[in-house]
């Protein structure tokens, strides 16, 4: 078992529903994002267009920010996920400095929340930022306690474009597994070594 | 306007105004059935996306204990009809709603409940053996959800994937006659407060038809057009879209083209224009600023206007009232047809002038 994503970029239409159906599953602070899509274009007008990138944690294979971490916070799981354990973790960062793909966040400081001149945290703020750790670095964890209780990642359930897959690598009849043959589905960064779970179609 | 009944969740501009303020419940209060084109992740929900429209169920509302007093607007218009007596029999409202319901129709003798309404079309659309209640978090089916493929388009369901383009309007000059015989059952000469009465009945052809725009008389110095559109983060106005904290967040952060004014490359060198310049852009009726951001996503005389930033006022996130507001270039004289007399939609691309600030 190895979990996985591919992500057609032919359906990506760059609206970053994903990355607000992540902030709104984790209840992330102004600031904090495990996930994102990045807006470019190329080409000159007439022929120019807007391109949009979904960014995630990659859950490599070989990942950089495990080797790194001093104090085993950072651990490659026999399912494939890359987790982090927050009593473990002392935000030292040398984990954000690894990461080839920038995707990991630190909770620097109680968070002030969105309403910051409105007289502290909002009912729902005060909730959601307990279970942010502060001192300690934060990432996409595949959403490991949905896809435990059978669910999707948060951002493959929303995707409105359907644009996102998420299944078991190892298994060559998944969803996966097929869309990765079938369209030469490519890793984001390969030179970098880390040998990626994130794979797409279109880059 | 003399009298103002408003059934709201917020206390928005509208319950301000307001003589009545009818308490709405939210949505997860309501049992119902709602039009859409998009579902809040994790609520599971019934779907019909494949005849044009995308329809939802929203999931059994009956464990839920609502926290006030309140009654959905739904039911308030049901109570409304049966006051005012439109409510039953061959032509009352429900006959009318029984027209969509040909299989699993209501009662027309007896009032119906906005649970007994929903059921009814979940078993129309989706077979006799649907009940409400298994729109429940845990057994929810997703129906017809998420179509792919060619059966979310309308040509795989003509004959050889023709397409078919309906060019003529028919609806158009039905409503146009409609309208005429009850102004003229009224004793009304035209429509009220509408000085151009010729302009206003063009809108009704039932043909695409050209009209010149009142724009192309702006003096030569007005070089340029503003446009304005929807973005996929920014799509709608309604629902406090740009005053929600994460969405304004992700724009700012990660959508360099949000929150900004689009100008082309060539353009913006002509002007002197550098991107993340402040620019004002001028039209014959107001003017607005924003940032400029130079780009070769759009044409050489046209500063884009992406989404519906910029619009400010007391009640809303102050947040709202970032980037250029596009509405402060447009004319409202309906005399030149700057307003759609279908919609009431200001339909305009107005000639503009572009300067740093």
């Amino acid at each position: 078992m190895k979990y996985g994503m591919v992500i057609d970029l032919r359906r990506c239409i760059g609206c970053n529903a994903c990355t607000v159906a992540c902030k709104q599953q984790y209840g992330n602070p102004p600031g904090i994002f495990y996930s994102h899509v990045g807006i470019t274009e190329v080409g000159k007008y007439p022929n120019a267009r807007q391109v949009p990138l979904p960014v995630l944690c990659n859950h490599c294979d070989n990942p950089p920010c495990v080797d790194v971490c001093p104090t085993g916070a950072s651990q490659k799981q026999s399912n494939g996920m890359v987790l982090i354990d927050d009593d473990k973790c002392i935000g030292c960062r040398y984990c954000m400095v690894a990461c080839p793909y920038n995707v990991r966040q630190f909770i620097g400081s109680e968070p002030k929340g969105y309403y910051p001149d409105k007289g502290g945290l909002t009912t729902y703020e005060t909730v959601a930022y307990a279970q942010h750790q502060v001192g300690t670095v934060e990432k996409c964890s595949f959403c490991a306690t949905r896809v435990a209780a059978g669910q999707l990642p948060a951002c493959v359930l929303t995707c409105v474009g359907q644009a996102r897959f998420f299944g078991d690598l190892d298994d060559p009849n998944s969803e996966v597994s097929q869309l990765i043959v079938k369209f030469d589905a490519k890793p984001l960064n390969p030179e970098a070594g880390t040998k990626p779970n994130v794979f797409y179609i279109g880059l | 306007m003399p009298f103002h009944v408003v059934s709201t969740l917020v206390y928005d501009e509208n319950a301000v105004l307001a003589d009545i303020v009818l308490p709405d419940k939210p949505f997860l209060e309501k049992d119902g059935r709602y039009g859409g084109s998009s579902a809040p992740p994790g609520h599971k929900v019934a779907v019909e996306a494949t005849r044009g429209g995308v329809y939802f169920l929203w999931r059994d509302a009956s464990a839920i204990t609502p926290v006030y007093n309140a009654q959905a607007m739904d039911e308030m218009l049901i109570d409304l009809a049966e006051a005012t007596g439109i409510l039953y029999g061959k032509t009352g409202m429900i006959s009318k709603i029984n027209a969509s319901l040909a299989k699993f129709p209501l009662d027309t003798t007896k009032k119906f409940t906005i649970r007994q309404y929903s059921e009814a079309f979940l078993k129309q659309n989706f077979g006799a053996e649907m009940k409400l209640s298994d729109m429940t978090d845990a057994h929810a089916p997703m129906l017809a959800y998420n179509t792919r493929g060619a059966k979310n388009y309308n040509y795989s369901y003509w004959p050889n994937n023709t397409t078919r383009h309906p060019m003529y309007f028919v609806m158009l000059p039905r409503v146009a006659a409609q309208l005429k015989q009850n102004l003229k059952k009224s004793g009304l000469p035209g429509i009220p407060g509408w000085n151009n009465q010729e302009d206003y009945w063009k809108a009704f052809q039932p043909i695409p038809t050209w009209v010149p725009c009142h724009e192309f008389n702006a003096p030569a110095d007005y070089d340029m057009w503003a446009i304005n559109w929807k973005t996929p983060m920014g799509p709608f106005y309604c629902g406090n879209t740009y005053g929600n904290v994460w969405l304004h967040e992700t724009m700012k952060t990660w959508d360099p083209y949000e929150y900004a004014l689009w100008i082309n490359s060539a353009t913006a060198a002509k002007k002197g224009i550098k991107d993340g310049d402040t620019i004002v852009v001028e039209s014959r009726y107001g003017k607005t600023q924003g940032m400029a951001r130079v780009t070769e996503l759009i044409h050489p005389d046209v500063i884009g206007f992406p989404a519906g930033h910029g619009a400010a006022s007391s009640m809303a996130n102050p947040i709202t009232a970032e980037g250029g507001y596009f509405n402060a270039l447009c004319n409202l004289d309906e005399n030149n047809m700057a307003l759609d007399p279908l919609t009431a939609q200001v339909e305009e691309g107005p000639a503009v002038k572009v300067y740093k600030a």
